[in-house]
This record gives structure tokens, C-alpha cells and sequence, in this order.
């Protein structure tokens, strides 16, 4: 077990390690000049030479490449991202934080209710195969990997917030905004996580401890609940362990439609201003997140299953 | 004898009706009875059908779209939908109908060749992990990690941000950014196929590494890439649409089912109706490609079949 972990952790390392050479080469290896990317094309016709020159050294853009990217990893490494260009003097983990919060709920919320209605209904569609049941949830499934969740978030809109008047459009100024983008957000994983669980069931059904429990007599709903469920949740949990990334990626959409104010609105708002320092700072820190949460999964599973620490 | 009769005189001359039947039927085993078990998922076919209409869209748009996609008529902004117009007019006054088919080529465009990027990095990455192992496969490995540790979206709208948008970005930056999950099926697949004995019988005969990967390998895997080609061209589609929905994709006046999409959103309290059609056609879309993707796996990946 100790050396599963040992390798785990320096392969998390690495990982961390290329994303940060990565994220500081999207800025500084792309073709052209980061000042001009930093100070916007306007900037450049309308500041002097000179300025420039000040401009390029107080972001230390005259020193050699590997000075600025490891001046660059230090600071990040003790959580400071700088500070954004747009919010003059405003530090870029102060912005971070103020927005951190609200993605954290709906994330959160979205996902407790996917797991909450797909680990069911999976199950239950993997027991009666070929049910109506299970074909209905098949078909919500497609459905639910095939629709853009932010066509959804639109179409939500229209219903319930325009046409019913039941919730609010935009925003999240009171419990009732985060409805609807928990509702949307939730979906994509819904469908994944009912037809993963589903997929799971049918195989344990079929496995030889579950004839041998049922030929020794053993009452089919304990069958159900000792063997077959225990054993088919715990590829799932990886799975869901592993779906962080699109989980956040969703948010990212999902927060820009209903004008949530959180990380994904932040990231994308930056982006339209140009603010470098926050987009950065975002790619780097979800990123991170994706890692830390894949590396949780990994030995929370090596703990519970000993076959994967074994190879 | 009939058999015999379809075959060249001098071939059947030589050969044995015996040795004929058995290559006949060896060719017959591989892509053929694959289509014959594809045929037989309707819902594939259903989606063949659907994309087949949309290729033909694509490729003579100007048939088909009832006016100019980026012709506007100032006082009919927003209109609801009427008999000449059936899904009405967007916010500046363009018919919708023509826009949403003259949208169908950028979204087939960017998710062939987007696609076609993906699968050609991923594929010739993974191979070489898998098949030269060692160092070479721990350097590719956490390479895609990293790729795969980024979420999707945040890399592309990051890489769209410093290259700025255009129909060109958006490909190579999909294609950059979505190879990641090819190289780990090819990587995986070819760890297996490497003590084969068709590959060891190769390298005995002094064929190089690169013959080995491309003539031998690379044929034996392409059954599960096509499988995932096809299942995740749905979500390059979706990609496509999420960056231009977000102002960041392909560039007005082109006519693009997200950016559609993107000016529903903004008219959204005065002309909902613009926000209906885009929707449904990503929707289909993406559902053609996963039907059919469906349907490929059960004909030619054996592991994926229930």
C-alpha cells in the first residue's frame, strides 16, 4: 500500500508540475508579445516607449524565460496569483476567494443530487433489464449526454422563469436562483452516472459470487443489497471521483448563463477583459483541484480495494 | 462451383474449391459482418440517415436555405414565425431557417477536423507509449495527465483568449485538447498487442518500429478508435458550441448554431423563439453521432457488447 501511495503521489506531482509549466506557457510561448497581450493592443499605440519598458519590467517580462516561470511558481506556490490588471491593485486570491464560495454550493449541490437520483435509478434499471423502466431511463440517459446543457439552461429560462414566473431568471440573491443551474448542472451527470451504474449492475448480477448466493438460499433482496449493489458502487465512486474536470467545466457555462457569480463567471469575464493574471491563476487552481481530487479517489480506492494496489 | 464461377479461370485453375470457400469466407468475417450487425441497430441507421441529410446541407447550403443567412431586413427584427419564414427572424432581422442550415457546416467542419487532429495526436502518442513502454511511456503518460487534469472548457476558452477566436482556432484548439483520451485507449491496447506474435514475427523479419506502429498496430486498434472517435464527436460538437455560445468560437456574421444560440441568450426576454432551433439541432446532431457510435461499438468492439 505505502508504495502505491508513494507512486501515486509522485506521479500527482509531476502531473501539477506540467500543468504549471503549461498554464505559464499559455501566456508567455504563444506567438507574440505578452506585454501587448497584458496592456491590449489600444494600450500599446497609446503608451510611449518608454512605458512600455516600464510596463514590460514591472511584470518582469525582461528577464530570461526560466527566471520569470520559477519567480512565477514561487509566488504561486505560496497562494499569491498576483494581481489583476483590471481591478487595479485588487489581488487576484482575493478575487478568487469572493467567487470560490458560490461555485462550491452549486457544485456541490448539483452533484449530491446526481448521485442521489442515478445511483438509484441505475440500480434499479441494472436489476429489471429490459423493463420499461430501464428502457425510459436508457433513452433519459442519450437524451441527457446528447442535449448542451446550456441550450437546457435556456430553455429553463423560457419556462420557468419567463413564461411560468416561478424563479428568477439570473443571479443568486436569494435560495431560489440556484434552482435552476442546480437543476441544469446535475443533469449531464445524471444521465453519465445512471447509465454507468446501470452498466455495473447487469456485470455483478452475473458474477459467480451472486449464483452461489442465490443457490445457497439466500433471500433475494439481501442478495440485491450485500452483493450485488456493494460491489457495483465502488466503480462508480471512482467514476464520480474522476468526473470533477467536467463537472467544473460545466460550471464554467452554466454560471456565465444564469449569471452566477462564482469562478466560471469570473474566469470567463476575464477573459473577455483580457485579464491574464485571472485567467491564469483559474486554469492553474481548477487544474490543481482535478488533480487532488483524482488522487483522493485513487487511494480511497486502493483502500477499499486491495486489487488495485496489488499491480 | 458457383463460387468458383465468380473467381478469375486461372486462379480457380490452381486453387481448390476448398481453399476458396475458406478465403471467402475469411474476408467476409472482418468489416462485413460488422455492417451486418451495425444494419441491424436501427437507431444507427436512424442516425446515418439524419447525418447524411445534414452532409448534404453542409455541402450546397445555397440549395436548400429559402434566403441569404446574413442578408437582414431592419424592420422585421425578432419576428415570430410566419408561413415564408417558419422559424421566424433573430435579432437583427435574419431569416432563422437559413441560418440554422447554413450552420450546419461549421459544425460538421469543425468536428471532422477536429476529430481527424485528435485521433491522428492520440493515437500515434499512445502507441508509441504503449508499444516502446519504459521511459518513453512515462513521459507520454503524464503528459496526458496533464492534458486530462485541465477541464476542457477553462483550457479552451484560455487558449481561444491568447490566439483570439476564429474558425481556425477552434479546431486546432479542440483537436489540441480533447487527443488526451485517444492516446490512453491506443496506449492500453497496444501494451497488449505488443508480444503478439504477428509483431514479434515482424520485428524478426527486420521491419523498423515505424513499420511495426503504423502497418501492423495501428490496424488492429482501429476498431476502438473509430468506437470512441464517433462517440466523442457529439461532445466536439457540443465544445464547438459552448465556445461560440460564449462569443469565443466562430465569429459573426458566419452563421454558427452556438453563436445562434449565444443571441438567444441576450434577446432571450423579448424573442425567446430564436433560442428554440439551434438547440434542437446540436441536439440531434450530437444524439446522430452517439446512435451511431452506438451501434459501431456493437459491431465492432467485442468488449463493449452487453
Amino acid at each position: 500500500m505505502l508504495r502505491y501511495v508513494i507512486r501515486r503521489l509522485l506521479q500527482g506531482f509531476i502531473v501539477v508540475f506540467l500543468i504549471s509549466v503549461a498554464t505559464f506557457g499559455i501566456l508567455h510561448l504563444t506567438p507574440g508579445d505578452p506585454v501587448v497581450i497584458l496592456i491590449g493592443e489600444t494600450g500599446r499605440t497609446q503608451l510611449t516607449p518608454q512605458q512600455i519598458q516600464q510596463v514590460r519590467h514591472y511584470w518582469g517580462l525582461d528577464r530570461p524565460l526560466y527566471v520569470q516561470y520559477f519567480t512565477w511558481l514561487g509566488h504561486m506556490a505560496k497562494g499569491d496569483f498576483g494581481e489583476s490588471v483590471i481591478q487595479v491593485g485588487t489581488p487576484v486570491r482575493t478575487i478568487i476567494w469572493r467567487a470560490a464560495p458560490v461555485t462550491f454550493k452549486l457544485n456541490a449541490m448539483a452533484l449530491v443530487l446526481a448521485i442521489g437520483i442515478a445511483i438509484p435509478a441505475g440500480i434499479f434499471a441494472g436489476i429489471k433489464q429490459y423493463s420499461f423502466f430501464d428502457y425510459s431511463s436508457n433513452v433519459g440517459a442519450t437524451l441527457g449526454v446528447s442535449v448542451p446543457s446550456f441550450w437546457i439552461a435556456l430553455m429553463a429560462i423560457i419556462i420557468f422563469a419567463l413564461k411560468l414566473g416561478w424563479l428568477p431568471p439570473f443571479g443568486v440573491d436569494s435560495w431560489k436562483g440556484y434552482i435552476l443551474p442546480v437543476l441544469v448542472l446535475s443533469f449531464e451527470q445524471m444521465a453519465i452516472i445512471t447509465r454507468l451504474m446501470r452498466s455495473t449492475t447487469i456485470e455483478t448480477l452475473g458474477q459467480d459470487y451472486v449464483r452461489t448466493a442465490r443457490a445457497k438460499g439466500v433471500a433475494e433482496s439481501n442478495v440485491l443489497s450485500r452483493h450485488v449493489v456493494r460491489n457495483s458502487l465502488l466503480p462508480v465512486i471512482t467514476v464520480i471521483g474522476y468526473r470533477i474536470a467536467f463537472l467544473l467545466s460545466g460550471t464554467i457555462i452554466i454560471e456565465t448563463v444564469f449569471a452566477v457569480p462564482g469562478i466560471g463567471q469570473l474566469f470567463v469575464n476575464s477573459v473577455y477583459h483580457l485579464d491574464y493574471q485571472v485567467v491564469q491563476a483559474v486554469v492553474f487552481v481548477l487544474s490543481v483541484l482535478v488533480v487532488l481530487a483524482n488522487l483522493a479517489t485513487d487511494l480511497i480506492y486502493a483502500y477499499i480495494d486491495p486489487r488495485i494496489r496489488l499491480t | 462451383m458457383n463460387l468458383i464461377g465468380r473467381k478469375k479461370p486461372t486462379e480457380a485453375a490452381v486453387a481448390t474449391p476448398s481453399t476458396l470457400l475458406a478465403s471467402e469466407r475469411a474476408h467476409r468475417s472482418g468489416w462485413s459482418r460488422g455492417w451486418t450487425r451495425f444494419k441491424r441497430y436501427r437507431p444507427a441507421i436512424a442516425g446515418l440517415v439524419f447525418l447524411s441529410i445534414l452532409a448534404i446541407l453542409s455541402i450546397i447550403p445555397g440549395v436548400f436555405a429559402p434566403y441569404d443567412p446574413t442578408l437582414a431586413t431592419p424592420d422585421l427584427l425578432g419576428a415570430p414565425p410566419s408561413w415564408s419564414h417558419p422559424l421566424g427572424f433573430d435579432e437583427i432581422g435574419r431569416d432563422e431557417l437559413s441560418r440554422i442550415i447554413y450552420g450546419t457546416r461549421v459544425a460538421l467542419i469543425v468536428a471532422l477536423l477536429a476529430t481527424a487532429m485528435a485521433v491522428t495526436i492520440g493515437v500515434l502518442v499512445g502507441a508509441a507509449a504503449g508499444y516502446f513502454g519504459g521511459w518513453v511511456d512515462s513521459v507520454l503518460s503524464r503528459l496526458v495527465d496533464t492534458i486530462m487534469a485541465f477541464p476542457t472548457i477553462a483550457l479552451l476558452i484560455a487558449l481561444v483568449a491568447v490566439v483570439g477566436p476564429s474558425l481556425k482556432t477552434t479546431i486546432i484548439v479542440i483537436g489540441a485538447t480533447v487527443w488526451a483520451a485517444y492516446a490512453r485507449v491506443a496506449r492500453g491496447d497496444v501494451l497488449s498487442l505488443r508480444e503478439r506474435d504477428f509483431v514479434v514475427a515482424a520485428r524478426a523479419v527486420g521491419a523498423n518500429h515505424m513499420r511495426i506502429i503504423v502497418r501492423h498496430i495501428v490496424p488492429n486498434i482501429a476498431g476502438p478508435i473509430i468506437v470512441l472517435s464517433t462517440l466523442a464527436v457529439g461532445g466536439i460538437i457540443i465544445l464547438e458550441a459552448a465556445l461560440s455560445f460564449l462569443g469565443l468560437g466562430v465569429q459573426p456574421p458566419t452563421a454558427d448554431w452556438g453563436s445562434m444560440l449565444a443571441s438567444a441568450r441576450a434577446y432571450i426576454q423579448t424573442y425567446p423563439h430564436i433560442a428554440i432551433a439551434p438547440g434542437i439541432m446540436i441536439s440531434l446532431t450530437v444524439l446522430a453521432f452517439n446512435l451511431i457510435g452506438d451501434g459501431l461499438r456493437d459491431a465492432l468492439d467485442p468488449r463493449g457488447r452487453d
